[in-house]
């Protein structure tokens, strides 16, 4: 059949299975201790919480890499795949002993490091900010009904008096008594934090998918490095000293 | 003329027995409960798929061809407990509460049949812990006019009758998470039926099948679940069951319809697990006591699958019906009669 005499909706059916990403992907040692072919059962979709309340399925997803199509699999690693809580309920159920969590690890860190995941996690931009620059990564003024479909009456409940809550429960604990982040670490520990960062590759990491961000931890960085630096100097003194 | 010991008095080794005695041999049959019949009569089956025919028209001429046969000894609660010697000269010791003897064999066929899938195994389905979760051979029981329940369906939570009815299919079979890859193959058929005779009891229940497959390969069988499709109105729904939970004294199941693509939630009445099918510890023991071949999931392995099918790893021994892995009542006949043609050929020779 020619180019232009294609049928547009059976096209999909002549295989472009072997594709780079579809390559990358079986080259991980986890997808062969994770797909054992499919019963197509739905049991894992049955049992997933991410299924239940996004546009996600287990079972697409160990399809999908059975069939290998380098178009679908693109489009999973830039959308669907980020919807799994990897709570591995599929593992533990599949009849076929399938981990469609253990293949969604895998895709996920292929996906960052070949940049399709940026639009995905743009969401989480708060959230890796906070890690970044403070060391939690929830505040509890990022938690509300409107970013968490799963939950019920009784923790919307909970959540509209979280403010009230807090202040009773952490009067006299000043680190505690915030609400824009989980708890105040000190800037000591956080700088030590980041450092770690810095020196295992895991900023330049988190470069790929959120390049601003490493701006902004190397400015947060370089403004208290002269009085942290001092800290490191009078610390390794101390334990020198105290080694004599 | 030589004696046959037959072990196991279900249909395969009633065939085999009465079959041998036909053709002249002498047989002692061994089995370790107190009634004949093996499975069928143990769990009080009604009505026989797929031409729903009363089990009693099968089963019932079977046993009386061996209680009416003076070539057949029949040892009720008894079991074979050492067997020594070689082919084709076995000798065997039958225990039973009165005591032990010892026998001389020409032949020994084995016939100890299958025990049913435990699920309480598969935790989520609450078989166990929800009363109203039930297998289907439990429902065969209720099914019988003889049964508990006089042949009237109902719950065993408050004796209702059950108003919306979820059958769940490979229960303990294709299932690598309990060791049971293999496929039960009468699993399909069996809950078609049951469908059918719950419908036929009370028209205005609603009867859910969740399948994977449904596999029904034998004679009439596939004509069966068009019936229960097109004059029943028995739903199937392709997904498999995937987890029970009691709400408010609600069973409520979860499984994926797989061909709509989404994830439900239904409440039910009852659920029927299609239980598969296991090698039972009758088998397992026999086979310890003669010494001879099970495969991986301890059914008996024939010497060669395809060209001795009915002959174990050791000579003079033989093997036929399911405890050689899940087979319909119709096969076992067939296995039972073709036993017993191997077992004369190689003792005339
Ligand atoms: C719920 C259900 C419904 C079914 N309905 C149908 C149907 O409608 N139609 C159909 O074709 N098939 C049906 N089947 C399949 C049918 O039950 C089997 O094909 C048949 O029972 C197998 O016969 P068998 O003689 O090989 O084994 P069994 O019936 O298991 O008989 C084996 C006998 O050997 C005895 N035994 C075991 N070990 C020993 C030992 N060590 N020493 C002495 N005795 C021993 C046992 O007590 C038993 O009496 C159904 C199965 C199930 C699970
Ligand atoms: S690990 Fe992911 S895919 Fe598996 S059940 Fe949990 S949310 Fe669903
Ligand atoms: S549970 Fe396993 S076999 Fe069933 S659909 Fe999911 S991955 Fe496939
Ligand atoms: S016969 Fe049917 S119920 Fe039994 S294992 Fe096979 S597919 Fe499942």
């Amino acid at each position: 059949m020619s180019e232009e005499t294609k049928n547009p909706i059976t096209e999909k059916i002549e295989s472009t299975k072997g594709g780079h990403f579809y390559k990358e992907i079986m080259k991980d040692f986890r997808i062969k201790e994770s797909l054992h072919g499919c019963l197509n059962c739905g049991t894992c979709v049955a049992n997933c919480p991410a299924a239940a309340f996004y546009d996600y399925s287990p079972r697409e997803v160990c399809q999908m890499i059975i069939e290998g199509d380098e178009e679908t699999i693109e489009e999973y690693m830039k959308g669907k795949i980020w919807n799994c809580a990897q709570c591995y309920s599929c593992k533990y159920r599949c009849p076929k002993e399938n981990s469609a969590a253990d293949i969604v690890m895998a895709m996920r860190e292929i996906a960052v490091r070949e940049g399709l995941a940026a639009e995905a996690l743009a969401g989480y931009t708060r959230i890796a900010k906070l890690v970044l620059t403070r060391g939690n990564q929830l505040a509890p003024d990022m938690l509300s009904p409107d970013a968490f479909p799963d939950w019920g009456p009784r923790m919307i409940e909970l959540s509209s008096k979280k403010m009230e809550m807090r202040e009773e429960l952490f009067e006299g604990f000043p680190g505690m008594n915030v609400v824009d982040r989980a708890w105040a670490a000190e800037d000591y520990t956080i700088y030590e934090m980041q450092k770690i960062w810095e020196e295992s590759g895991a900023l330049e990491k988190v470069g790929t998918v959120f390049p601003f961000l490493v701006d902004i931890v190397q400015e947060d960085m370089e403004d208290k490095a002269e009085e942290m630096e001092a800290k490191i100097q009078e610390k390794k003194e101390k334990l020198e000293a105290s080694k004599k | 003329m030589k004696t046959v010991l037959v072990i196991g008095g279900g249909v395969t080794g009633l065939k085999a027995a009465s079959e041998l005695a036909g053709m002249g041999y002498n047989v002692s049959l061994v089995e370790k409960e107190d009634y004949l019949g093996g499975q069928v009569v143990k769990h009080k089956y009604y009505k026989l798929a797929p031409d729903l025919r009363p089990a009693g028209d099968v089963i019932d001429p079977v046993i009386k061809a061996v209680e009416s046969n003076s070539n057949i000894k029949v040892h009720k609660h008894s079991r074979v407990v050492a067997v020594s010697g070689n082919a084709p000269e076995f000798k065997a010791k039958i225990k039973n509460s009165k005591g032990e003897s010892e026998e001389t064999f020409g032949a020994i066929v084995v016939a100890t049949g299958f025990e049913h899938f435990d699920p309480i195994v598969k935790q989520e389905y609450g078989y166990g812990r929800f009363k109203d979760v039930v297998t289907n051979s439990e429902v065969e029981e209720m099914l019988n006019p003889n049964g508990p329940t006089k042949g009237e369906l109902k719950r065993p939570s408050d004796g209702k009758v059950p108003k919306k009815i979820a059958i769940f299919q490979c229960v303990g079979s294709r299932d690598k998470q309990v060791g049971n890859p293999y496929c039960c193959r009468v699993g399909c058929v069996v809950s078609t039926k049951q469908a059918i005779e719950i419908k036929e009891k009370c028209p205005d229940s609603e009867v859910y099948v969740y399948y994977m497959d449904m596999r029904m390969f034998g004679r009439g069988w596939e004509e069966l679940y068009g019936k229960a499709m097109e004059d029943y109105e028995v739903i199937f729904t392709r997904g498999r069951g995937a987890e029970v939970t009691l709400k408010n004294q609600q069973l409520s199941l979860r499984a994926e319809e797989t061909v709509m693509n989404r994830p439900i939630q239904h409440s039910v009445d009852m659920i029927i697990l299609a239980a598969g099918i296991a090698a039972g510890d009758g088998t397992i023991d026999a086979a310890k006591v003669l010494g001879i071949k099970q495969n991986d999931y301890g059914f008996l392995a024939p010497k060669d699958d395809f060209l001795s099918p009915n002959e174990s790893s050791k000579a003079g021994i033989y093997i036929a019906g399911a405890d050689k892995g899940p087979l319909d009542i119709e096969n076992c006949i067939v296995e039972g009669a073709a036993v017993a043609a191997k077992v004369a050929s190689n003792l005339k020779n």
